[in-house]
């Protein structure tokens, strides 16, 4: 028995009736339809489906060579011969069985679009497309020795399917309607004989049949002479090098994980849209609590505030008895301070709180000029608004009067 | 659903998401500004109003000791019917004091104002320049509450040496009602 590669794709393949699923974890449920299947699936997860014999054509070739891409080319000549559908709507491939000096003999499998696309649609409504595509029989034919060739039996969706494995290749499948044990060994002569005429060796070195075949096993052993193995659906077989995945899977696959991509990325930049929505209101919401900060900040402070106000609104109204530049007398006496000369005199001083008005003589109005020059210099007069109009030129003298309003 | 829609329909739903968001955008985005503005703006205004009431009131404690300085200094009216009275005398000693005659006195009645109630006298004075100055100057005091309303001084018409005087004094004391 070969040893099987881990599998990291869930792994569809044919039951005795309906499907079986194989987890990446091992474990493998039975459904009955494909859909069914789906449910099982994780998210994400990479589909290998393995088809029924019944899904797909075989044929058998020898072809007079041994490079690939000839064979290729000869195996598609060949099947556009025998095909019943055209080549463009068919997967094919091939799996080389032997080859001598000259010669390959190799098995064809062919799957035509329009039925893998029936039979997945339940996957594929679903976005499932699977990644691989395989025979069954081609899995059930590498877990058999290299060395050897064997006989395996096994139930496909209610019908029997005899396949003849050669080198671990699959060399010849049939399949065969009846279940029963008893009929199934009457009509397997005939299928022997026909994969006899074939050229598909008939001598086996061992029989294989899947556990729920065993009313078959002594009718086997009878038949071939030779002793019967049981294998089960649940162990793991090993990989098939074919793959029938049509072209058009593919590139609706790409689509759809550029799709997915896309999705992603709008998800993501929506989601970065919204954060940056959200940050942009935090900020304004953090904004307005330093204003309501503030303005609480003010509140508080106001009461200080208006004592203080209250305070200068008193003192400004008790000025005139607490601020001695108010003073009637210091007025007076800065206004004698600025005389410039003893020739010029006051004739008549009126005060108020508020303003003040002098009327003075002088001999000319050089002694003007210079008494209002200094009237305007001096820091407690210079406070008022001072109004000091020109001189009145008189017989006696000069006659002017400096005002000053607060 | 994405992939089950046809090219045009994908092309078509795409851009109407992106008239949608876009729509979607500009309001968001007019809105955040705005609001953005204004919250700025009060911002700014609050914090210079309340960077003056601070500097306002870092001078608080001068206005404190000033505001009890008046209260314990300022006179209290105790009776308004002999307030008159003791000024005037008051300013007669005074005017005595710095030989100026006092002549015409009259007493006025007592005015209430916000932050003081004064009473008031007016009376007409005769003296020379220098004495009158300094009875204007013992008159007045920050201690002594004295204002003159009004004053007028001249020469006196009948003796060039003399100047002749009228004044309105008032004294203001603490007001009725304290604020």
């Amino acid at each position: 028995m070969k040893k099987v590669p881990r599998q990291s794709a869930a792994f569809v393949f044919p039951g005795a009736s309906g499907w079986r699923v194989r987890l990446p974890s091992g474990q493998t449920t039975s459904v009955q339809a494909l859909d069914e299947a789906v449910a099982t699936l994780p998210a994400g997860a990479t589909v290998h489906l393995a088809l029924p014999c019944h899904a797909a054509l075989l044929e058998r070739m020898v072809l007079p060579s041994i490079d690939r891409d000839e064979l290729s080319g000869m195996v598609q000549l060949q099947l556009e011969k025998t095909l019943p559908y055209p080549v463009e709507e068919v997967s094919t491939d091939f799996d080389v069985i032997s080859q001598e000096e000259n010669e390959s003999t190799l098995i064809s499998v062919a799957a035509n679009h329009a039925q893998l696309d029936q039979l997945c649609e339940p996957l594929r409504s679903r976005a499932v497309l699977p990644d691989k595509v395989t025979l069954y029989a081609q899995h059930v034919a590498a877990s058999c020795a290299e060395e050897e060739t064997v006989l395996c039996l096994w139930p496909e969706d209610g019908q029997l399917v005899v396949a003849i494995c050669e080198r671990g290749k699959l060399g010849y499948a049939q399949t065969i309607s009846e279940t029963d044990p008893a009929a199934a060994a009457s009509e397997l002569p005939a299928v022997l004989l026909r994969a006899e005429m074939e050229g598909v060796p008939t001598e086996f070195d061992r029989v294989r049949i899947e556990q729920g075949c065993g009313g078959l096993r002594d009718h086997l052993a009878e038949i071939t002479g030779k002793p019967v193995e049981i294998f089960s659906f649940d162990a793991p077989l090993p990989e098939s090098a074919t793959n029938l995945v049509p072209s058009t899977w593919r590139d609706e696959k790409r689509k759809l994980e550029s799709s997915g991509r896309l999705k992603a990325r709008l998800q993501l930049a929506a989601m970065g849209f919204l954060l940056l929505i959200a940050g942009a209101f935090l900020y304004l919401a953090w904004l307005k609590r330093q204003v309501q900060a503030l303005d609480l900040q003010i509140a508080q402070t106001r009461p200080a505030v208006e004592f203080q106000q209250e305070q200068q609104a008193k003192w400004q109204a008790l000025a005139p008895a607490l601020d001695q530049n108010r003073y009637a007398v210091e007025i007076l006496n800065r206004l004698r301070d600025a005389i410039p000369s003893s020739e010029l005199k006051f004739t008549k001083f009126d005060f108020k709180p508020n303003d003040f008005k002098l009327d003075c003589v002088a001999p000319n109005a050089e002694l003007w000029t210079k008494m209002t020059d200094k009237v305007r210099q001096d820091p407690v007069l210079s406070t008022y608004k001072l109004k000091m109009d020109p001189p009145k030129i008189e017989t006696s003298g000069v006659t002017f009067t400096i005002s000053g309003t607060l | 659903m994405i992939q089950q829609m046809t090219p045009r329909e994908r092309n078509l739903a795409m851009l109407v998401g992106v008239l949608v968001v876009g729509f979607a955008t500009i309001m968001l985005s007019k809105t955040f500004m705005r609001n953005f503005r204004q919250l700025k703006s009060q911002r700014m205004e609050k914090s210079f109003a309340l960077e003056t009431m601070k500097t306002l009131i870092q001078e608080r404690d001068l206005w404190v000791q000033r505001d009890q300085w008046l209260k314990s200094k300022q006179p209290k009216l105790e009776n308004a019917g002999s307030a008159g009275v003791n000024f005037l005398e008051e300013i007669q000693n005074t005017a005595k004091a710095h030989n100026v005659i006092v002549e015409q006195p009259v007493i006025n009645t007592v005015v209430n104002q916000p932050y003081y109630q004064s009473v008031s006298v007016g009376f007409d004075t005769k003296s020379s320049g220098p004495e009158l100055v300094e009875f204007m100057a013992a008159a007045q005091g920050q201690a002594k509450f004295t204002v003159f309303k009004t004053a007028s001084l001249e020469v006196a018409k009948n003796d060039p040496t003399q100047m002749a005087g009228r004044f309105t004094a008032e004294r203001w004391f603490a007001p009725k009602e304290p604020r």
